[in-house]
């Protein structure tokens, strides 16, 4: 298999191959992330297009000493997701998400069924953190929130919420390692 | 450090959700281009941010034509090769990378130690115990998180100890209940046998969990005051011990 650094390269060689590898591994992820936070599936699939064609035309803004395609993909997303949800009236819209829709074509039954399982590995290590902890990360990053927000939302300082957020992702990281999601060397 | 690097730093993690002002988002992205260690947190938050985001959904029918209807047709002169690609081999993506290339690594699912059932409640042993810093040279993540703890002063960090008195690691919980046992010289036991994480909370003895058969830096939370754990062995797999288990190693932290 091409390993994703590979096929960055091939994309900027100008190879459509390369990017459709790049779709087929990692846009539903980029989706499922863009419709949960603005609850709207066209304007995921904007984020989705804007996401995969920047990556077409700038492949060299991703570093793969900075983290994983998949990593920077959704960075991206999310923060473009963001960008929408802060500049219009969405919000309520959010609360209407679908989170569970199926499988669709250009996506690999394989593919499918190691998404759901890694996906309950991680439901499983969320659980695993402090509540406090855990609401901070999901309503900073799946609600779009400035910390600020989430500590207005929770009434607690904003320090307070600074803090666990970053505890909370620490902390998170070392729960998926316990629930037997290893790291080796690539 | 100074202070404005200690607020900059204390950013990294929120930076990393998009959960910052845009003038807090400058100031860090300014940081982040002087200081590899903060730019190594983020790419490392914004991982485990990656991996919520793992729902098994899939893309609608027909974006995929929507994005190739507009890339370039006829295909332009090569642009030439990325300067820093390396040979990263990752089916999927799915990964938790260090950006440290040194050390970068892949995270697999695994038949983990955690999956094994409870074993029973066990007898404790009380021993004598001292306090030891070890400064682990080891750089994977969860090392790193162990030596945040251990040199946090609020940490209490005590030796394990077997009933010869030998160490055979430490154990390390952290103010806000995150435990960590580090086992350095724990013998392997056959593969029909398990270590048992125990803490004792006043008169209580509770599980902490399973380590499996060879376990090395297991991480643990505690919701209550914790003076002592203990490891024990056990019959793997679940079965109930008749109370007594065979050897015990305690770490005093009260």
């Amino acid at each position: 298999m091409v390993s994703d650094a590979g096929l960055v390269l091939a994309l900027a060689r100008y190879q459509h191959d390369a990017l459709a590898e790049v779709y087929r591994r990692h846009a539903g992820a980029v989706f499922g992330l863009a419709r949960r936070l603005l609850g709207d599936p066209a304007k995921a699939e904007e984020i989705v297009q804007d996401v995969l064609l920047r990556l077409w035309n700038q492949p060299e803004r991703f570093d793969p000493e900075r983290g994983s395609l998949r990593s920077y993909l959704l960075s991206q997303a999310h923060s473009r997701a963001v960008d929408v949800l802060r500049s219009d009236t969405s919000r309520r819209q959010r609360e209407e998400r679908d989170a569970h829709r199926t499988a669709e074509a250009g996506y690999d039954v394989d593919h499918e069924a190691w998404d759901l399982a890694m996906a309950e590995q991680v439901r499983r290590a969320l659980q695993k953190l402090h509540p406090y902890e855990r609401t901070a990360v999901e309503l900073a990053y799946f609600g779009g929130r400035t910390y600020r927000e989430v500590a207005a939302e929770l009434g607690e300082a904003e320090g307070t919420v600074k803090s666990r957020i970053r505890s909370g992702l620490k902390r998170l990281r070392v729960e998926l390692m316990a629930l037997g999601v290893t790291v080796v060397d690539a | 450090m100074n202070e404005e690097q200690h607020d900059l730093e204390a950013l990294l993690g929120v930076y990393a959700l998009d959960a910052v002002s845009d003038d807090e988002r400058r100031a860090v992205e300014e940081f982040l281009i002087v200081d590899p260690r903060a730019r190594r947190e983020v790419a490392e938050h914004r991982d485990v941010a990656s991996l919520l985001a793992w729902s098994g959904t899939a893309a609608p029918d027909g974006l995929w034509d929507r994005i190739a209807a507009q890339l370039d047709e006829p295909a332009p002169e090569m642009r030439g090769p990325l300067a820093s690609v390396t040979s990263i081999d990752r089916p999927f993506g799915g990964s938790l990378a260090s950006s440290d290339r040194s050390s970068r690594r892949r995270w697999l699912r695994s038949a983990g130690s955690w999956a094994l059932a409870s074993a029973a409640a066990a007898a404790v042993a009380v021993l004598v115990v001292t306090t030891v810093v070890n400064n682990r040279s080891d750089e994977s993540p969860l090392a790193t998180v162990v030596a945040a703890a251990r040199a946090d002063r609020d940490s209490r960090v005590a030796s394990l100890l077997a009933s010869d008195g030998t160490v055979v690691g430490e154990a390390i919980v952290d103010q806000d209940g995150h435990g960590y046992l580090v086992a350095t010289a724990l013998p392997a036991l056959p593969d029909d046998r398990t270590y048992q994480l125990w803490g004792v909370i006043g008169d209580q003895v509770i599980s902490l969990g399973v380590l499996g058969r060879a376990p090395e830096i297991e991480p643990f939370s505690v919701d209550a005051p914790v003076s002592q754990v203990v490891i024990t062995n056990e019959v793997a797999g679940g079965v109930v011990s008749d109370g007594n288990p065979e050897g015990a190693y305690a770490a005093q932290l009260g």
